[in-house]
């Protein structure tokens, strides 16, 4: 049996879309990651979620509702100021926030925020070489982890002040002090966030020709109660926050 | 023993080069590599509100089956994938293997956007230096650097196995040439880049045949591969057309078969293309019984 280019050519093309198709149609196809670490599989904290297997994508937000730890203590500990931009905060950011410690070998990111989670936590996490954390973060697990004393040394060892180390990047110390983060439209952004970036609540209100009682509330949660889909208000959600200087 | 000309034109239909089989690969190679192109805008575009309706916005690593080879060891001890890596790049390396298992590396010779961007830069270099295009390297030399893309698969997966991170990235010029205005790609994956841009206008797709990590392993399947490239020698006139048209300098005149870890299925020494000879080097289950 022999076969010509042009049959080749239809059976990959075929092969190709009829298998995305099929995996899409059943959910198997993923280009995103469902932001839920895997879980121990066996041992003590068999069944526990594994704070290795938290991405630079994550949130503050979906930490907080995987490992149960407060909004409050992940902002804190990673050197956040306004607390209406913890839910938002992406664990791969602190990497854009913290780029010159890297020249020194030192690594304030993701995995700054596994060992922190770990440590807060009790769960079991090899760390790294050249993972710090900022120097509230060590506070936060001194007062409410239970830490061995090799723990507490390499924290000693390994921590930086977070505005000394903003400081070093120029660009991004502005963005640690203050904002910190894209003002990016996601599915945790609340109406209250969106005050804070500039928006007008008349103009919030005007949008959606309603009125907002909850400011609290995110966007998403919004569209979902009144049956409106999210993607189409996200687009002029984010145009509005644009278009504030 | 080969046989001449004019016996061929008595016995055999001797027809023109014909380019025809070519176009479809041609079309399928531009196909995706706009598809890669315009996703990889569209990622951008989803950013700021606007996003090309029915286009996928995945990342450049979830539409790669590249992904899914260095994600194995992960999967298999984690039932994780490494960073960056979904079951999208999963999905697609296991129907690449796929097609591999029957028609070798299509994937390179037909889909890579890279490759392809390496064969249209190389259309200048052929016009350049002519006869002396992808025969620039001596071919002793030349056999031994062909294993290198072996140690580059080995010390890919080896380092993401290791770290659990996306590794190749760093040196990836698949990544660069889609990204390269992004500010994510590292030094390494630019010099990568440029040094393939440049050596095509020499040889054919030069980091293929000397680098490519996702290459050497299909290129394995080329031995136990269901379809073949196969010449029939009973009917073959010994012009070496073959060899010549061969991106990958396969020699496929002193063949019956080609198991070369090195072709890529492009099909452009068969008898659709560049033989001139009918029914003579074709892409087959079966080849021509020994005399």
């Amino acid at each position: 049996m022999k076969i010509k280019s042009i049959y080749l050519a239809i059976i990959i093309f075929a092969v190709i879309f009829v298998t995305i198709t099929a995996t899409s149609l059943t959910g198997l196809w993923k280009t995103t990651t469902d932001k839920i670490p895997i879980k121990y599989a066996d041992g003590e904290f068999a069944g526990q979620y594994n704070p290795a297997d938290i991405r630079g994508s994550y949130t503050f937000d979906d930490i907080h509702n995987t490992f149960e730890i407060p909004l409050e203590d992940l902002g804190k500990a990673f050197g956040l100021k306004d607390p209406a931009l913890f839910a938002s905060f992406k664990c791969n950011e602190l990497e854009t926030i913290y780029a010159s410690l890297s020249e020194e070998g030192k690594e304030v990111g993701t995995a700054s925020v596994r060992y922190f989670v770990a440590l807060y936590k009790g769960l079991p996490y090899d760390v790294e070489e050249g993972t710090w954390l900022l120097k509230p973060a060590v506070s936060i697990l001194k007062a409410k982890a239970k830490l061995g004393d090799e723990q507490v040394q390499y924290l000693d060892t390994h921590s930086v002040d977070p505005v000394e180390a903003s400081a070093q990047t120029a660009s991004s110390s502005e963005q640690t002090t203050d904002v910190t983060v894209v003002k990016t439209i996601t599915g945790s952004t609340t109406f209250q966030q969106l005050l804070d970036w500039g928006v007008k609540i008349e103009d919030v209100d005007k949008l959606l020709n309603d009125s907002i009682s909850d400011l609290g509330e995110t966007i998403k949660n919004y569209a979902t109660r009144k049956g409106i889909e999210f993607s189409t208000i996200k687009v002029p959600f984010q145009t509005l926050v644009d278009s504030v200087k | 023993m080969a046989i001449k000309t004019s016996e061929v034109n008595t016995a055999h239909a001797v027809k023109k080069p014909k380019k025809s089989g070519q176009w479809y690969r041609s079309a399928i190679q531009i196909f995706f590599f706009s598809l890669v192109a315009l996703i990889t805008i569209n990622v951008i575009l989803a950013k700021y509100g606007w996003s090309i309706p029915f286009l996928s916005t995945a990342s450049l690593h979830a539409i790669c089956p590249f992904g899914g080879i260095v994600s194995i060891y992960n999967f298999a001890a984690l039932g994780t994938f490494v960073q960056k890596i979904h079951s999208s790049s999963f999905i697609l390396m296991l129907t690449a293997i796929l097609l591999a298992v029957f028609f070798g590396p299509v994937i390179c010779g037909w889909i890579c956007p890279l490759g392809t961007f390496q064969e249209w830069i190389s259309k200048i270099g052929k016009k350049i230096f002519k006869k002396r295009f992808n025969n620039f390297i001596p071919l002793k030399l030349d056999r031994y650097l062909r294993y290198i893309r072996y140690i580059s698969l080995i010390l890919v997966v080896y380092f993401t196995a290791t770290t659990a991170r996306l590794v190749f990235q760093t040196y990836d010029p698949y990544f660069a040439l889609f990204n390269f205005w992004s500010g994510e790609v590292a030094i390494a994956a630019y010099i990568f880049l440029g040094a393939s841009i440049v050596l095509s206008f020499f040889t054919e797709r030069p980091y293929c045949k000397y680098i490519c990590p996702y290459g050497a392993l299909l290129g394995i399947f080329n031995l136990f591969r269901i379809f073949k490239i196969r010449r029939k020698a009973s009917t073959c006139i010994d012009c070496k057309k073959c060899d010549n048209t061969c991106p990958m300098n396969i020699t496929v005149s002193k063949a019956r078969t080609v198991y070369s870890h090195q072709c890529i299925s492009c099909m452009k020494c068969t008898s659709e293309y560049s033989c001139p000879v009918a029914a003579t080097v074709e892409f087959s289950t079966k080849g021509e019984k020994k005399a």
